[in-house]
């Protein structure tokens, strides 16, 4: 099966809703901060954009909008204490289990074998939703979040959008 | 979230992303990449399918050590074995519905 084209499908949809053309960010080049140990020493973390939030935590707005909250999420939390508030994809597996967009069990098993070193003392929910304003995200919101990173010494660090 | 991928790498922290749009994020570019084509809700699998979800979890993490070239991307072999339907397509039939006033949650 072909891959979905989902730039043009995007388009379509909001420009029929009257939007104006998304201005996408296209870039030709990355940067690269190569590994500098072997996997089975590596500290990793993990950030969802699923709207994915422990349940002592107030839910994600659903359609959210160049919203910049990111929750810490506690790794050895119970699969069962989590909700999905997200209207941009279909969240009815995540609801049965969270590992389809957020494997917590599946890192924490990769750990206790020893195929990753450890799972970070937090993991991370946020960024959700569409983002218009990219200077917040890339000026404030994400350096804040390599800080906390850095504090946890996080030697990689896992992204799984939705 | 590719635009997250590359601010962490720069700074210094080596990145993995899991992705379910291959054009969207071949456009963004984040460092290094994993596409497999499955719907934007699984990106590991289908849900109580653990071993699937280990599997594509652990080719992300093969890719994280093996990839050398910046913004490299790789394509996993798995076909979903239906048809993947976008949220746009699927609100047609089952709408995204407004968070409940009292609790903030979106309603099943």
């Amino acid at each position: 099966m072909k891959p979905i084209d989902y730039v043009p499908a995007i388009n379509a949809y909001y420009q029929g809703l009257g939007y104006p053309e998304y201005d996408w960010t296209i870039n030709s080049d990355a940067p690269f901060t190569p590994l500098t140990k072997p996997l089975g020493e590596c500290r990793v973390s993990m950030l969802t954009s699923g709207g994915i939030s422990h349940t002592s935590r107030p839910p994600f707005e659903p359609t959210a909008k160049n919203n910049l909250r990111v929750d810490a999420v506690d790794p050895c939390a119970a699969i069962c204490d989590f909700d999905v508030n997200d209207a941009y994809y279909d969240t009815r597996d995540a609801r049965v289990d969270i590992n389809v967009v957020f494997p917590i069990e599946r890192l924490r098993e990769l750990a206790a074998e020893g195929v990753v070193g450890s799972v970070a003392e937090r993991l991370w929910s946020g960024f959700m939703g569409r983002t218009y304003n990219r200077t917040a995200v890339i000026e404030e919101a994400a350096p804040a979040l390599v800080r906390e990173l850095g504090k946890d010494e996080v030697d990689l660090m896992i992204m799984v959008p939705a | 979230m590719g635009l997250v991928a590359r601010v962490v790498e720069a700074a210094g922290i080596p990145t993995i992303y899991l992705s379910t749009g291959r054009d969207l994020t071949q456009q963004v570019l984040p460092p290094r990449a994993v596409f497999v084509n499955f719907p934007m809700g699984n990106p590991f699998g289908r849900a109580d399918d653990a071993t699937m979800q280990r599997t594509i979890l652990l080719h992300t993490l093969e890719h994280a050590v093996n990839a050398t070239e910046p913004g490299e991307m790789i394509d996993l072999p798995y076909d979903w074995g239906e048809r993947i339907l976008t949220i746009m397509e699927l609100q047609e039939g089952w709408s995204a519905s407004p968070p409940d006033p009292v609790t903030g949650k979106q309603p099943t």
